[in-house]
């Protein structure tokens, strides 16, 4: 095998895993947007002589405990969904990619303090954390994100810094100090710019986490406002009657799982597209 | 297929009727376990494992308020007094019980040559030492105010005990069959802090070992005063939080029963071969609390148009899966001795309903905030449900779920905002009609007492406590019956059943209508259990 | 690396620890409600609360709270559960060999079928084998544990295969068999969701490696791809891998709650979860230390490894 062949293949199986995660990224997105204008039935329906029902024409994925419409449900709650995953992961990188490009850069005592606050956030499990901020709050969909999203920055620090720290050595870093460029510029100008693909990686799978996340919180019994539900809230709902009916399992569980795949794929193509990038200039 | 559930469960309210729940009308509802063999068949010897549901904290009867924890002690302690299948009253403990003439003096003899398990005689000191410690405000003891009116209790020689009531109580002897209520021995009492994982009781099966919100195994004890009993020589208990765990170790027969099956999986566990699924009506019910004193609810009207918004039978099938009572607002259940059977159940009538919004000022309905604790899941099932039914005449209710220490700190009972509540079944009328509706004797849950029908209402409760013959108790508790329906500051859709599974070679599962008392010494094992192989 | 070095992290990790406890205590005491509430339910009346708080120490100012518990821990007692009323140590330390079972368990299992994977999925990076094991892996990255627990309960565990005991525990010292027959599932459960995270760590780091002007100078050297791959590429390549199995045992220990609840396994996560839930804050301190001190000695012991596998590497 050499350099030359593999480095141009996973070209072509990038750009296939970036247009696969667009794709079901978008289709997603179109979903909820969907959802958030128009659905079958009302999401919050109660049908209580058709409850349990299977698939049918009229309810495709057939109907939860309530009677409710479970394809209605699934667009309804989709939104709800990408914004908990979405919203969580931004919030993590708003706190944490800040914070780790002025630790990295600067290091010094500040960094030392920052980081035995980061370790210790880090050391406490993210479920637990989440769920003190969420029972302190109170749930609900904001809150959540807020959990999830806080609960998830210390990782987020973690990995941003140590590639930070990894780029900070590196020469057009030492030659921006030597030009005499401002420290904030250095850090979201030429830093940043350079690490994005760990970051952009690690962004797409804790999507992916989050939802799991709010699922999680919602089988403790703090997820979304009843009637309405995401996806998480859905399937941890379903799953308790699962050996009564898998049904009302299906809907939501597809609608999660190819999200995440979607995420994923999208980020995995996303870095090996910038990856390759990076390594061709180097070159 | 609704309508024919709706008629079966008309019938079982009407099984109740004559008020004393009679072994016959159980049968009914429950044929496999309880017309089970003689016990001159039964066969010593075995281990049983249940498996529970969740919070099995402590062993202390008097600081326990979880079901589990009641399962287990009443494993481990007797009582003065024990309820009868029949929902009638018998002595456990003690041998006679005997009022005075104005009913507000008790003597209670107990019967001699009981032994706790440490070996030490049980006498009237021990009685006299535990009652003390549930009604000393040090302990803090949860159903303190359920032991009724007690102002003093004394020891009169070694096996005689003497109950003095500050006023009448016909109830006491079920009162005091009650989970809190359980005897411990006067050096258990002694060292109080240790009652959470050591027992000092006199029951069937003795504490081996107790793992909190996990496990606890029993053994025989061979020492217990009714002869032959028990029948197995290990007990285990397995708390498993998953349902679909739990069915499928019953299945795998890693346990051989269930003591409190989850409505959603009843009718699956019923249909797997051999297993008897048991369901047994009950008095546990979840009250959506309306405050009487503070609007919109405190206007009599707009609780009625609630109250004829709600399609009961429907919501009975959808809250419990088809496996409860429907109820009328009234926390009375048919398990319970004066139900009164002739009220029938409110049929929903929507135009009524607008109705009486329009002339309550509501003509465009009105939002209310519902708050729904997390645990246990029914109460937010309750919620679903009630504000689906809600809605059609304006009424919306937004669900605010929250962790359940959040909403024991503020929201219950502080008279702010609308909750789901949650009781369950009572061994009497009195203890959870005062329990709700009195401010004196109780917490007034809804603030209804203030109002004029409240008040009257508080009076009758208290009467009913004074009033010995039954003809008579059975006049108030009816009346009670149909003002908490007509006027009561609560939504009460249903009342859930009590459910149990265990497999065919389980003989004689104590299925009660108060499902928390768990008395397995009467339960043996057919010769096929996997329990006597090992 | 030297031992003064070693003794830094030592002390930066206690000092983690530290900051912990009082991030830990704080938020706890933040919540509404407290462990008297909890302990008497739906029967509340203000004069209970009062002595039942006194009983608990809980009228105690929130500083002496704190610095007593501190105390009890510097001397190796880890106080009483106020809501379960027994010494905290015993339940802990028992939950704690649970958990770690189960967590080292699933890290051997997970890590002996992710690394593998990873590491061919990045020498063949772009082949079909590589697709395959990437398509394979988003499906263990995108089923809920929660899914994939009573899925497999339903399919393994019970009629007509019946191979494991569907949920609970035994332990070691009763059945060695028994441990082993109930640690099955659960940690089938786990490798299922944690390999799919590890493999694509694997394969990342790995291709960082593969990609990188060492490999390429090491192959302009002519060595032989074989060693190429193994004395370069795995021991540089491997160093994610070692931090993300760090990341990991820390998740393991106390985040898979739902995992521990639907086997009914005794584990550190559902003790937090219950002492969060019904505020017993000895409890949640007790166990939040524990899980951290194991997340820090992880994550020691992970940098010790990355630095053995591959001195050159420079010292943050």
């Amino acid at each position: 095998m050499t350099v030359e062949t593999s480095a141009a293949a996973p070209r072509g199986r990038s750009n296939r895993y970036l247009r696969a995660g667009l794709a079901l990224t978008a289709a997603a997105l179109a979903a909820s947007a969907l959802g958030f204008l128009y659905t079958p039935y009302s999401p919050t329906q109660v049908d209580l002589v058709h409850r349990l029902a299977r698939p049918t024409l009229d309810h495709l994925f057939g109907t939860d405990r309530y009677g409710r419409d479970v394809l209605s449900r699934v667009l309804a709650g989709g939104w709800r969904s990408l914004t908990l995953g979405f919203g969580a992961t931004g919030l993590g990188l708003a706190i944490g990619l800040p914070v780790a490009l002025a630790t990295g850069y600067f290091r010094g005592a500040v960094d030392q303090i920052v980081m035995r606050f980061v370790d210790a956030l880090l050391s406490i499990p993210t479920l637990v954390f989440a769920l003190l901020i969420i029972v302190g709050l109170g749930p609900g969909q904001l809150q959540a994100i807020l959990a999830l999203g806080v609960a998830s920055a210390p990782k987020f620090v973690r990995i941003v810094r140590s590639a930070v720290l990894a780029a900070a050595g590196e020469d057009y870093v030492t030659a921006a100090r030597a030009r005499g460029e401002r420290a904030l510029y250095i850090q979201y100008g030429e830093v940043l710019p350079n690490i994005w693909p760990p970051i952009i990686v690690e962004a797409s799978i804790n999507v992916g986490f989050a939802l799991m996340g709010g699922a999680a919180l919602s089988y403790l019994g703090l997820g979304t406002q009843p009637p309405f539900a995401d996806w998480g809230v859905m399937i941890n709902e379903a799953q308790q009657y699962i050996a009564v009916s898998f049904w009302p399992l299906l809907g939501p569980a597809l609608a999660i799982c190819l999200s995440i795949v979607g995420f994923n794929l999208f980020g995995e193509g996303l870095r090996d597209h910038l990856h390759l990038k990076a390594s061709l200039r180097d070159v | 297929m609704a309508t024919s559930r709706i008629g079966s469960l008309r019938l079982t309210r009407r099984a109740f009727a004559g008020g004393l729940v009679t072994a016959g009308s159980l049968a009914l509802a429950i044929p496999a376990i309880l017309s089970a063999r003689a016990y001159g068949e039964a066969k010593p010897g075995g281990r049983l494992t249940v498996a529970l549901y969740k919070d099995l904290r402590t062993l202390n009867p008097i600081m326990g308020i979880f079901g589990n924890e009641w399962r287990t002690t009443s494993n481990l302690y007797n009582n003065l007094t024990r309820l009868t299948a029949s929902g009638g009253v018998e002595g456990d403990l003690a041998a006679s019980m005997t009022p005075s003439q104005d009913g507000d003096l008790w003597t209670f003899v107990l019967r001699d040559g009981v032994k706790f398990h440490d070996g030490s005689a049980l006498g009237a000191a021990d009685v006299v030492a535990t009652i003390e410690k549930i009604l000393d405000p040090k302990t803090a003891a949860p159903y303190k105010a359920e032991l009724g009116p007690i102002a003093a209790v004394k020891a009169i020689d070694r096996l005689s005990v003497r109950i003095e009531l500050s006023s009448p109580y016909a109830d006491l002897p079920k009162a005091l069959a009650g989970p809190m209520a359980r005897i411990v021995s006067e050096r258990g009492i002694a060292d109080f802090a240790k009652l959470d994982a050591v027992v000092h009781g006199t029951g069937p099966f003795v504490l081996k070992e107790f793992a909190p919100n996990d496990h606890v195994t029993m053994e025989r004890n061979p020492a217990y005063f009714r002869a032959g009993r028990p029948f197995l020589d290990r007990l285990a208990l397995r708390v498993l939080p998953d349902t679909t765990a739990q069915t499928a170790a019953l299945e795998n027969r890693e346990v051989d029963g269930i003591a409190d099956v989850e409505a959603d999986t009843f009718k699956r566990i019923a249909a797997v071969k051999g297993v008897n699924a048991i369901q047994v009506p009950g008095g546990t019910f979840n009250n959506i609390v309306l405050y009487a004193n503070k609007p919109p609810f405190d206007d009599p009207r707009v609780r009625m148009a609630l109250r004829l918004a709600m399609d009961r039978p429907q919501m009975t099938d959808a809250i419990t899966g088809g496996v409860g009572t429907p109820a009328d607002d009234e926390p009375i259940s048919p398990s319970y001795e004066f139900f009164d059977n002739s009220l029938a159940l409110r049929k929903p009538d929507l135009v009524k309903a607008r109705q009486l919004l329009k002339e309550a000022g509501h003509g465009d309905g009105f939002e209310h905030k519902l708050v729904v604790s997390n645990s246990p899941a029914s109460r937010e099932k309750t919620a679903v449900v009630v504000q689906a039914m809600a809605e059609p005449i304006g009424i919306r209710f937004n669900i605010e779920l929250m962790d359940n220490a959040r909403y024991g700190a503020t929201i219950w009972n502080k008279g702010i905002e609308s909750y789901v509540g949650n009781y369950g079944t009572r061994p009497t009328e009195d203890a959870i009609l005062s329990k709700l509706y009195s401010a004196k004797l109780g917490i007034d849950e809804g603030r209804w007492a203030g109002t004029e029908t409240g008040k009257k209402v508080e009076q009758l409760i208290e009467q009913g406590r004074q009033v010995t013959d039954n003809a008579g108790r059975r006049k108030i508790y009816a009346e009670l019956q149909r003002v908490t329906s007509d006027e009561g500051p609560f939504i009460i859709p249903n009342f859930f059943n009590s459910l149990f599974a265990a497999w065919s070679y389980v003989n004689d599962w104590p299925a009660r209508a108060i499902n928390t008392e768990m008395r397995l010494e009467d339960c043996w094992l057919a010769p096929d259990a996997p329990g006597r192989k090992a | 690396m030297g031992v003064a070095y070693l003794a830094r992290r030592l002390l930066y990790g206690l000092i983690s620890l530290l900051i912990l406890s009082a991030i830990v205590f704080a938020l706890t005491h933040l919540l509404p409600g407290d462990a008297a509430t909890a302990i008497i339910g739906e029967n509340a009346t203000a004069e209970a609360l009062a002595v039942l708080r006194a009983r608990l120490g809980l009228d105690q100012p929130l500083l002496m709270q704190f610095a007593g518990w501190l105390g009890g821990m510097l001397t190796g007692d880890f106080g009483v559960s106020t809501t379960l009323n027994q010494a905290a140590g015993p339940i802990i330390a028992e939950r704690f060999l649970n958990s770690l079972a189960l967590a080292l368990g699933t890290i051997v299992v997970a890590a002996s079928l992710a690394v593998p994977l990873g590491v061919v999925a990045a020498v063949k990076r772009g082949s079909r084998v590589d697709g395959a094991i990437l398509t394979a892996s988003y499906v263990g990255i995108s089923i809920p544990d929660f899914v994939v627990a009573p899925a497999l309960i339903i399919l393994v565990a019970m009629p007509p295969l019946d191979l494991f005991p569907s949920s609970g525990f035994v332990p070691m010292t009763a059945s060695l068999a028994g441990w082993l027959a109930h640690i099955v599932l659960p940690i089938a459960t786990l490798t299922l969701v944690l390999s799919a995270h590890l493999l694509r760590q694997t394969r990342s780091g790995m291709l960082d490696v593969l990609l990188s002007d060492y490999i390429r100078t090491a192959r302009l050297k002519g060595l032989p791809e074989r060693t190429v791959l193994w004395r370069h590429g795995l021991r540089n390549g491997l160093g994610t891998t070692i931090a993300v199995l760090a990341l990991d045992l820390g998740y393991l220990m106390g985040s898979i709650v739902i995992v521990e609840e639907i086997f009914a396994y005794p584990g550190l996560g559902r003790l937090i979860v219950y002492a969060v839930a019904n505020r017993d804050i000895p409890l949640v301190e007790d166990t939040a230390l524990v899980i951290g001190a194991v997340y820090v000695a992880a994550n020691l012991l992970a940098d010790v490894a990355h630095a053995a596998l591959n001195p050159r590497m420079a010292q943050p």
